[in-house]
């Protein structure tokens, strides 16, 4: 049976802004949200709430009951934010952890619990621990997470359910702990069905239609009488190794150190499976509770030790050691089966090149960003900025051949083309002087017109004076300018679309 | 011939190494101002209205896969299939586009260390400082990849002499075109900096079937 523990936060938003102001701590505020001109409180702080204040109020109610109430705007992000660091401390608990929806956090302790000193011990020191951080939080623990949800909020805070007491510790929970649909909470309700006892003795037949089967379900998956998704998705399958010091690692060297030891055992585990590393995390801990996270990519998957760590050492500058690191995680997030060993026969040159080159990407892809790194791809349109496309190096491999079009086109590109010249009338030649960046310039017209029309079933902005004249000129300093024309009958303008050189 | 010798010894205990690694540009009048052709394992500057054009060239020419780091530049940019007409291979670029000089230099350093381009090709907004243009240098020396450093500047809004001005460059190139049409191409190459001999002019005509060079003349003669 799994044991599932339920973290909810009640006063999420509000404790979140206390820690990051403490002056706050013993005011009553509010923070707010904005819906199309109306204010209304998102959240409010444990004193507002005691006040007799209720989110969903309206911002202009609450003031003018408590002029002197502070209030602030809400951040939803934030909040998640602070939720997936919570949750990324909760994983020194068990390593299948995970955010429900609404400020609750999931704990499958399956097997762990010992290791904490038992259950309660162990909800007792979630509790404190998360009390130190500034959190109010309301624990359960029980049999499936429909179970433990209802207890976390309806329940007593830390209640300690086993299947044996399950049914007798649901009697007294409101219906709502199930999480029916609001339709058939309502309905409930209507028909003075309070508490989950007063359900559960109904024939199951005259339920159904009345709460649905869905509902029905969910009273079932309360029981544990039917078998719920739990996802945890955060560590499943995922290769880990890590590594706890008594002393805790002063210096970025003895990190190294650790994360070569790491690094080997992994590669060493990851050999045995045929699979390589495509990306690593490297998370440490510090003695304070702070948590740092360093990611690699690699083109091509690899157990390299050496190549690995390398690429982890480009992130060590921003390594704050503080007062010492006393955890270091190494998870392999994306492993894929190796594909070939070279034979050192076969080892010529030119395939040593490109290994190097690849090795180089993979090195500089870390250090400054792989969006940063393009290889380029042909596409296939005849439209001149659309003939190509670019693709991170570190994912994209070698293109196949080029086809050349039939006209002869620019060495350089102008994504806005530019202006160079706009004249009355229809003006067949391409003109003699044009203003490139506000100087004047004499053209030699060489060659043209080639007329390249705009993809009809596509509405680019860029193309909606219509088709376009695209001529070669000369100019007298030396350059060789694309330009083209478009008329709307009355004015006829030039631009700049490419330079030949 | 003795003299000849010693030269070649100079040249090599400059690039530090005992022996020139060069690439040719199949153009005697221009090889023989070289001594040879243009020195790989070194960087060479190239301005001018057409740099792009000639850069185009000895990348060709080169082979082997191109580096090209550049910053960020607000509307210009590399057009591959143009490049593809030329004869280049744009599937063999690898392209490094970053906002910051200083992280772009970092970079070259390390690809110019790295010796697994044929030819790596640094375009910059400012002119580099002799420091800078000396640790890129020193970077490559060891390797035969051939270093090109161009400046990103309004085409044609400088002359030759005003261009560049870094002294650690082996050669400095002002490349303009003369005449151009679908099949060939007239550009007048003017090596303004030659360490390896005296500053040279030519107007030099490229097929773009065959990429043969032809010399047609020399201004001034």
């Amino acid at each position: 049976m799994q044991r599932i523990i339920c973290i909810w936060f009640p006063f999420l938003e509000s404790e979140r802004l206390i820690r990051q102001n403490h002056d706050l701590a013993l005011k009553p505020f509010a923070l707010i949200m904005r819906e199309a001109n109306r204010a209304f409180i998102s959240a409010l702080s444990r004193n507002a709430e005691n006040m007799g204040f209720a989110p969903g109020m309206s911002l202009a109610d609450v003031r003018a009951a408590a002029p002197d109430m502070l209030y602030y705007d809400a951040d939803p992000m934030q909040d998640i934010r602070c939720l997936q660091g919570l949750l990324r401390w909760a994983s020194r608990f068990t390593p299948r952890v995970s955010r429900g929806g609404g400020h609750n956090l999931y704990l499958d302790i399956t097997g762990a619990s010992h290791l904490f000193g038992g259950e309660d011990t162990l909800l007792d020191t979630l509790e404190t621990q998360l009390k130190n951080f500034g959190f109010t939080a309301r624990l359960a623990l029980a049999d499936s997470k429909a179970a433990v949800w209802g207890f976390a909020h309806f329940g007593k805070s830390k209640s300690n359910i086993t299947a044996k007491i399950l049914q007798e510790a649901a009697n007294d929970l409101p219906v709502e702990a199930l999480r029916l649909s609001y339709a058939s909470t309502a309905l409930c309700q209507r028909l003075g069905i309070r508490k989950i006892e007063d359900l559960v003795v109904l024939p199951r037949v005259a339920l159904t239609k009345r709460i649905g089967l869905e509902g029905i379900n969910r009273l079932d998956r309360f029981f544990g009488r039917s078998p719920e998704v739990t996802e945890f998705a955060r560590h499943r399958k995922r290769l880990i190794e890590e590594a706890q010091f008594f002393d805790p690692l002063a210096t970025n060297a003895g990190v190294e150190a650790a994360l070569e030891e790491l690094l080997e055992k992994l590669c060493q585990r990851l050999s045995g499976m045929q699979q390589g590393i495509r990306k690593a995390r490297l998370q440490l801990e510090r003695v304070d509770h702070e948590t740092m996270s360093f990611f690699i990519q690699l083109t091509r998957p690899s157990i390299d030790v050496n190549l690995l760590k390398r690429l982890f050492l480009h992130h060590f500058e921003q390594i704050d050691v503080g007062f010492g690191i006393d955890r270091l995680i190494l998870i392999a997030e994306q492993a894929a089966p190796l594909s070939f060993h070279q034979l050192s026969l076969e080892n010529t040159k030119t395939q040593n090149r490109e290994q190097d080159k690849e090795r180089l990407i993979n090195e500089l892809s870390n250090m400054v960003g792989y969006r940063y790194i393009h290889r380029f791809f042909p596409a296939d349109s005849h439209i001149p900025e659309r003939a190509f496309s670019r693709e991170a190096a570190l994912y994209a491999s070698r293109s196949q051949r080029w086809i050349s079009s039939s006209g002869k086109r620019p060495l350089r590109i102008l994504k806005k083309p530019v202006s160079v010249l706009l004249s009355d009338g229809i003006e067949k030649r391409a003109p003699e002087t044009v203003f490139w960046h506000g100087h004047k310039c004499h053209l030699t017209p060489l060659s043209g017109p080639e007329r390249i029309e705009p993809d009809w079933w596509r509405d680019d902005p860029d193309w909606r004076n219509g088709p376009r004249d695209y001529w070669w000129a000369k100019t007298h300093f030396g350059a060789l300018f694309w330009l083209y024309r478009v008329s709307d009958g009355m004015k006829t303008q030039w631009f700049v679309h490419g330079l030949g050189s | 011939m003795r003299h000849e010798t010693l030269k070649q010894q100079i040249i090599a205990l400059e690039l530090g190494r005992c022996e020139r690694q060069l690439l040719p540009l199949g153009l005697p009048a221009i090889d023989d101002a070289l001594q040879g052709g243009l020195d790989l394992g070194a960087i060479h500057e190239v301005t001018g209205p057409a740099a792009v054009f000639f850069t185009q060239l000895i990348m060709r020419q080169k082979g082997g896969g191109v580096f090209w780091l550049t910053t960020r530049s607000p509307n210009e940019e590399y057009y591959p299939p143009g490049m593809a007409q030329y004869g280049s291979r744009p599937e063999d670029f690898i392209a490094i586009c970053l906002p910051d000089t200083r992280d772009l230099l970092k970079v070259a350093y390390e690809v110019l260390g790295a010796n697994v381009a044929g030819c790596v090709l640094l375009e910059v907004q400012k002119p580099l400082t002799q420091t800078q243009m000396r640790k890129l240098q020193i970077a490559v020396q060891n390797t035969d990849t051939l270093g090109l450093v161009t400046r990103f500047t309004h085409v044609g809004m400088t002359s030759p002499e005003q261009e560049g001005a870094c002294g650690s460059a082996i050669t400095r190139w002002y490349v303009t075109i003369v005449d151009w049409s679908h099949e060939k191409t007239q550009i007048e190459l003017y090596l303004v900096k030659n360490r390896r001999g005296s500053p040279c002019r030519w107007i030099v005509e490229i097929d773009h079937a065959t990429h043969h060079l032809h010399l047609v003349s020399v201004p001034g003669e």
